[in-house]
Parts: C-alpha cells; structure tokens; sequence
C-alpha cells in the first residue's frame, strides 16, 4: 500500500510539472502550413525548456527529435508522418509532455526496433497522452525510463508481416511506468514488459493482437487492473515474473491450438482475483506457478478453465465460478499441494442437508476424459459420447485414472456474484 | 380372364406351388378353392394379387401381367383371412381410406355396409372391433367398386349365422351378375349352394378343376362336401 | 403427403405411444432449460436427448409400426396401389408424426431458450437422425419376418452406432495413437449418424475446447465447407441408401 501511495504522488507531481508549469512559465510557438514556422523540427529549434510548440492541422512530414523538456501540443489531430524513416517521434529529454498527435509510418525493419514514439535510456517525466499511433513497426518504445505516463493513445498497426511488426507499448527495464486507457488493436503483443518494476497497467482494451494481448518477462512487483484482453493470439503471458497483481480484468475469446486466457509460467506469489474468463481455449494455462492465490475468479464457456501442470505447486483456488466451461480443471501429473475450497461448479451433483450452503460431498473437479485427452488429444473427438458418459459414470464410482488429491472439499452450492 | 401358368413357388426350400395352371373364364362362375391345410390356396391366391411374387410362371389378368401392373388389382376385391386394419382409424375413416386408394370411382357398392350395419359403428376404431365385425367391414370393402373378380379367403370364418347368410346372398348375387367370384373354405359344407366350380388342391398341385354338376355326377353325391369326402377316401386306398 | 400417408400420419398421431414421447421429450427439454442454471447444461442435455433417446426411439418405434401394420399392408396391396407408393407412404406417415413429436416436444423450447445457429443445428441433427433411423428400421422390418428378430435388430442397432462403434473406434486411435490419424478417425466418425451429429453439436457447444491443441487440426477440417458439405451428404445418404434397399426388397417380398 505505501509503494501505491509513493507511486500516486510521483505521478501527481510529474502531471503537474508537465501540463501546469510549462504553460505558465514558458512560451507558447504555433506550427502550421502557413506560419512562420511550418515543421515541428524548426519549432523544436527555436524553443526554449519549458515552452510550448502548438501544432495545427496538417500532415508534417519529418522525424523529430525531442531534446529539452517541452509540451508538444497537436490541435485538430495533426500527423506526423515519418515515411518509414528510423523512429518518428524520438525522446532525449526529461518531463516532454506530447498530446494530440496522429504519429504513423515509423521505419520497417526486422534487424532494429522502430517506434512511432521512442523514449531514450535514461530520461524520466515523460507523458504520451492521447495521441494515435497508426502503422507503425513498435507504437511507442520506453528504453530504460522512469516516471513515464502513457495514456489514452489509440495504437493500431496494418503491418501484417510478422517479422516487421512489433508490439505496440514496449518496455525495457523501466520503472514506475503507468499504461492506462489505450486502445490497441493488432500489434504483435499489445503491451509488452521486461525488466519493468513498480508499474501500473490498468484501463486498456487489447484486442487481435498476434501475439499476446499483455506480456511480462522477469517484471516484478507490477500489478495491471481493468483491463480487458479479446480475440488475442495466445492472450496474456506473465513469464519469470514475482509479486505481479492481476486483478478485475476480462480475458476473452481468446481461442486457438495454443491459446489462453493468461499464460502463467514460472511465476510466484502473485494475486489473481476478480477476473473474467470467457470463451477462451484455456481460461488459465499455470506452467511452473508458485504460490499464487488465485480468488473469486469467473471462468465462463471456456473449454479448459484452468490447465494445471504438474510443476505449479502451492497455488489455492477459491471462491471462483466455474460456468459451463467444457473442462473445469485438467493437469498433466498429479496435482501437489494446490489447494481448492469454497469455489462454485456448476458440475457439482451434491446435497447440502444441514443447508450452510456448502455441498456435503467433495468434489472432483477433474473429470477422467479432461485426463484422457490430455495424454491423446485426438480423444476429444469422443466426448460427449454415450461411452464416455458411461466411463465417466464409472471412473465416479471407482477412481483409476483421475488423482484423489484434486478436490475441493467445500464446493459452494450457488455461484457466487461476483 | 384369369389365367395362370405354370406357376411355382419356394419359400426358401418349401416348395409351396408344383406347377399351376388355370384358366377363369368370366362369367357366372363362383370358384371353390378348396384342400387341406397348407396346399397352397392362400400361396395361389396371393400370387393372383401379386401379394407373393412366382418364382417361375406368371398370372396374366384381362392380358395383363399381375406382378408387374398393379392396375390388375382394378378389377379384384379381395377379403383376406384374417383382416387387422390401423387400430385408431374410425370404420369410416377405414372406408375412406380405401376409396381414397380409388378415387375416380364414385359409384360404390355400399350393399354390405348397410345389411351390416356398419354404420351403426362409423365412429369406432376399428381396434375396439370384435373380431367378426372386422371381418364385416373386410367383407363390405371387398365388394365396394363393383369388382369383376371377388376372392374371398376364408370368408365365413368369424361370422355369426345371420352374417354369413348376409354375405352368402351377396355372393349369389353377384355371381349372377356375371362375376367371377373365387372362395377358399376349410368348410366345405359352406360353399355347398354357392359354387358353381370346384378346384381342390394338394401339396401344391391341382387335383382337378371341375364343375359342381359334373363333380357330383363322378362321384354319385349329392353335396359337394359327400363328393369330396368320397374323393379323398378313394384316394386314400389307392 | 399424399392420403394414404396422412391417413398412417393422423393414426401415428392418434397411438398413444407417439403421444408420450411428445410428453416425454417436452417435460426433459422444458425441465432441463427450466431447472440448470446455465443455457449451456440445458443445450446439453437436449443434445444427449437427439443423440440418445431419439434414435432408440425411432428405430423401435418404426420398426415396431410395421411389423404391427402387417395386415394393413396386404389390405392396400390388394388394391390397386403400387408398393413403391405404399411404402413411401408409409415411411412419410412414420418419420413425419415422429419429426413432429420431436419438433413441437424438444424443438420449440429449444427455439424458444436459443434461437441462433446452435439451436437450429441441435434440431436439424434430431430430425436428421430420426430419419436415418425410420429408414435403418424399416430396412431392418422388411428383412426380417420375426418381430421379435426384428426388434432385437433395432436395439443392436443402436447399441451399436451410440456405444459399439465408439468403443471400436476409441480402441483404433489408442492402438494407432502413435500415427496421424486424427482425420481419419474424424472421417470413420463421420459414418456413424450419431457421431456425425455429435461432432456437429460439439463444433458448436465446446468450440472453445474443440479449437485447443492438436484438437484444432480437426477443427479446421471440422469447420471447413468441405467437411460440412461431407456432413450433409452422408447424412442423405444414411437416410436414402438403407430406405433404397428396403424398397427395393419390398418391392419383391412376399405378404405373408
């Protein structure tokens, strides 16, 4: 809680440097066709820290290079093309604050990196809002950065050759980031996190994105609110990661051979909670997680709601809803020490006598066929078969297949509104 | 107008019809197929329905061969031995049916449907029937468009007295219409005043095909059945 | 229809029998989408009723009609009606009351609660397989005298295309687990009516599950325009081919 509250106050303080100061203190140059000054490079030249450049309408055909602190303000959605020429827009200054801009056409390239927007190694205060960036390789790139705010954009990219395109928010070992209220469409990962601490994700809508529509790699201590995740190739990916907050997101239809709702891969003591999971292949693929809680989950239509390998150990399930998935639970091995109680399953055939609310009988959320077309996929092709019926009837009465220790030993009666 | 050559029929490896010829003349005539169980009568009839295809010769009736032209059933009413009709259809609805099955002909012969009182039963379902009704409404169906040739398959079996006598009349009458009217009966004695022609039969092959007045004149009887009677025990000895 | 077979249509729809399974079908479609509390456990159980029950159903049911209507039969052929008309009639006056009972027990709380393309697919698989299943009984019914031979014949039958020929398949793909067989299994599925059905359902109620791991393989042939045009005619060709024959022997047969 006292890492939030330092966090909200850095962030306060950066918004105010940036949108309140420098209008104030500095002065304000107009760029347009037209005017004495008609590119943002000459602007840029001629400003002072701390200034304004206002830009008005029109497409400017140029790459700039921001290198002192100052507002770049666009007014009736001017575009800065950058012709597929290196990065458009490129940071070399603390506190920029870039608003109002339609930025497409960075350089194409499978060899280097190119941004719509490019945030440099070492630089700090700076505030991306409610730009749109169109067609380009990465949409905005944070090397190295801190204190940065980047909301409110609009990112989208028609590159359909996967080795030109890249994600549309990349960060690279940042910190205190705060990503919130974009709205992403086909990048190859929507947003995309390495080595990013203390940051904020929250409020973006990721959809058909390539590859995933959120992806963090050996990030720590970051939490992403709100969000939702669609139509994404494999959805979200937390990798290698610790102490990673996930909570009120949605993830759905995420659907495919290899796709899931959230892929969690050697990660530990995380908090999963008050998520919606619809429609996706796999509602939660854990593969090596450690420790994580997950609680109050809904998992609705998904074909496997969560897949458990057998490496995650330690995780604890409940007071989720689980709501007409094909399979609630499915595992390659045995599950070791996981924990399931008070969920709701929908499957749930038991009797509450003393009324509490609390199914008398435990239940087994792991069906024989959901193990079966685990080791033959091609098994699938007979569900919902009289005969699997029959063996499922059969594997209830007398086990053989399905591990005991996959239980949850208080199922809830009625789903839980969540 | 009927005739039959050479007909045989198998049912697998029983050999059910050795060879049967027989030629029907229209005409006044009212046929006896009589014989014991098992000689073929119902097998012969059936093939003159195409209810049961020859496995070798044919049945040609009015030039026309009936196992190929259903139309040769135009001319035929049958009765069968043990009629069972759709259990929910009303005896009205039956009726219906089997005009429907014919609907270019308006003028029926509701003869028999009225001396028997169906009408009396039009809105019961023929499975509540008893068993000698069923045959009335069978009876009454086999007469309706005025066929030229009548087969009757045990056609007394099931019928109370006053029933029979009914439908005897209607058999007399007919034939003097000039109708060709063909009757089996294990009950010989039933046929006494009706037949003009006795066919007898046995294990599948015609024993002899003769008039009633020269039957009884071979054999010295005054009935058909004594005649009969006599045949078979003179075949007995030899 | 013409009215030999509307008057077999009325006399079916009259019986009893086609009347409790009218009741039957519409009290478990309308309690399963009334009590679950999901649409999709209700869609579910309607699908185990078009896979299960309605097959048995019409198999024994067909086949039990005709061997009933034996003397109904003789009664037409004696008049001058073709056999061929006879027994389309009385194909159409059995799968129609039968597809009736079905649409107005199971179809129309199936419109009613999903009224999209998973709901039109569950009744079309109903009213296709109790067709496939008229025409399989009637051939059975008209190659065999015996009524009880024949109504052991349609209780295999059935046994076999819900839980034999699963059994065999399943003990294929486990034996060759190790060979790419997933399309042929699809394929050797695709001949069973019921299994036909069942994929269809299933590309429709779990396309999430469906779509996963090498499970999508057989999605993408599943739900190609190659596959559903496949579906469609083998699905005619389980009604045609067994009607076909029994026609054909019909045609020939001796009413005894």
């Amino acid at each position: 809680m006292g890492r939030d509250q330092f966090l909200n106050a850095k962030r306060l303080l950066s918004l105010i440097a940036c949108s309140l100061i420098f209008p104030l203190t500095a002065g304000n140059i107009h760029v347009g066709k037209g005017l004495s000054i008609n590119t943002i490079t000459d602007a840029l030249q001629t400003a002072g820290a701390g200034d304004s450049i206002i830009v008005h309408p029109g497409t400017y055909r140029e790459v700039v290079v921001i290198s002192l602190p100052v507002v770049l303000m666009g007014i009736g959605d001017p575009v800065i093309d950058g012709n597929q020429q290196g990065d458009v827009v490129s940071v070399f200054a603390d506190s920029v604050f870039m608003e109002g801009f339609v930025i497409v056409n960075s350089g194409r390239s499978s060899l280097t990196d190119y941004a719509g927007l490019k945030i440099n190694k070492g630089y700090r205060g700076i505030v991306v809002n409610n730009n749109q960036f169109t067609d380009n390789s990465i949409g905005i790139f944070v090397q190295d950065a801190e204190d940065c705010r980047i909301t409110n954009n609009r990112i989208k990219t028609s590159i359909g050759e996967s080795s030109l395109m890249g994600n549309a928010i990349h960060c690279w070992k940042c910190k205190n980031l705060e990503i919130g209220k974009n709205h992403i469409r086909s990048h190859r990962d929507g947003i995309y996190l390495e080595f990013v601490s203390n940051s904020l994700v929250r409020d973006n809508d990721v959809a058909k994105c390539l590859r995933y529509g959120l992806h963090f790699m050996f990030s720590n201590e970051d939490e992403y609110l709100y969000n939702r995740f669609s139509e994404n190739g494999a959805g979200v990916a937390v990798m290698f990661s610790s102490r990673i907050n996930m909570l009120h997101n949605t993830f759905d239809n995420n659907k495919g051979g290899a796709s899931y709702g959230l892929l969690l891969k050697d990660i530990s003591h995380g908090n999963i909670a008050s998520n919606q999971f619809t429609g996706n292949t796999v509602g939660i693929l854990m593969d090596g997680g450690l420790s994580l809680s997950l609680q109050e989950n809904i998992f609705s239509g998904n074909g496997w709601a969560i897949r458990l390998m057998s490496s995650s150990t330690e995780n604890t399930f409940t007071m989720n809803n689980f709501l007409g998935n094909t399979f609630d639970i499915t595992t390659n091995g045995t599950s070791e020490k996981n924990f399931f109680s008070e969920n709701y399953w929908d499957k749930y055939r038991g009797y509450d006598l003393d009324r509490d609310g609390i199914g008398d009988v435990p239940y087994h959320p792991l069906s024989l066929f959901a193990v079966i077309s685990e080791y033959t996929p091609a098994a699938m092709l007979f569900f919902r078969s009289f005969l699997v019926d029959l063996l499922e009837q059969a594997e209830r009465i007398i086990p053989t297949v399905t591990p005991r220790n996959f239980v949850d030993d208080k199922p809830s009666m009625k789903p839980y509104t969540l | 107008m009927i005739t039959i050559k050479n007909i045989h029929k198998y049912y697998r490896k029983l050999h059910a019809l050795k060879g049967i010829d027989l030629t029907f003349e229209a005409g006044d005539r009212c046929i006896a197929l009589i014989g014991p169980n098992a000689c073929g009568k119902t097998t012969l009839i059936k093939c003159i329905l195409n209810l049961v295809t020859p496995t070798k010769g044919e049945v040609m009736i009015s030039g026309r061969n009936a196992n190929h032209d259903p139309r040769t059933r135009e001319l035929i009413g049958f009765m069968p031995q043990s009629a069972n009709f759709p259990k929910n259809l009303s005896v009205e609805n039956t009726f219906r049916l089997i005009r429907s099955v014919r609907p270019e002909i308006n003028d029926t012969d509701d003869e028999l449907y009225h001396s028997f009182h169906l009408d009396r039963i039009s809105t019961k379902t023929m499975g509540t029937l008893s068993g000698g009704t069923v045959q009335k409404v069978s009876a009454a169906l086999a007469f309706m468009f005025h066929p030229q040739i009548v087969i009757l398959d045990e056609p007394f079996a099931g019928l109370d007295p006053l029933a029979s006598g009914i439908l005897k009349e209607k058999i007399l009458k007919e034939k003097e219409k000039g109708k060709l009217i063909l009757i089996t009966s294990h009950v010989i004695s039933e046929l006494d005043h009706l037949a003009s022609h006795v066919i007898f039969m046995e294990e599948g092959r015609i024993l002899f095909y003769k008039s009633v007045g020269l039957l009884l004149e071979d054999t010295g009887e005054h009935t058909i059945t004594g005649a009969i009677m006599k045949i078979l025990t003179q075949t007995e000895y030899e | 229809m013409n009215n030999i077979a509307r008057i077999i249509f009325f006399d079916i729809l009259k019986s009893k029998i086609t009347f409790v399974y009218f009741i039957v079908l519409a009290l478990v479609s309308w309690i399963s989408f009334l009590l679950e509390e999901s649409l999709s456990k209700g869609l579910l159980t309607v699908t185990y009723i078009v896979l299960f029950s309605v097959p048995l159903m019409a198999l024994l049911y067909s086949t039990i009609y005709i061997y009933n209507s034996k003397e109904f039969i003789t009664l037409l052929l004696s008049q001058p009606i073709k056999r061929g008309k006879l027994w389309s009639s009385l194909y159409a006056g059995v799968s129609t009351s039968l597809c009736m009972a079905f649409l107005l027990g199971a179809g129309i709380p199936i419109l009613i609660y999903s009224f999209n393309g998973t709901g039109f697919l569950i009744i079309a698989m109903g009213v296709g397989i109790t067709l496939i299943s008229a025409s399989i009984a009637f051939l059975i019914a008209v190659m065999t005298d015996d009524k009880s031979v024949g109504i052991g014949l349609s209780i295999l039958c059935w046994l076999f295309f819900t839980l034999l020929y699963d059994a065999i398949m399943m003990f294929l793909l486990f034996q060759f687990s190790d060979y790419p067989i997933d399309i042929l299994t699809v394929l050797l599925l695709m001949l069973n009516p019921v299994d036909l059905a069942r994929l269809q359902i299933m590309m429709q109620l779990d396309v999430s599950a469906m779509l996963g791991y090498s499970g999508a393989v057989f999605t993408h042939f599943l739900g190609s325009t190659f596959s559903t045009i496949l579906s469609f005619i083998f699905l005619i060709a389980w009604i045609v081919i067994p009607y076909r024959i029994s026609l054909k022997i019909f045609g020939k047969k001796d009413i005894a």
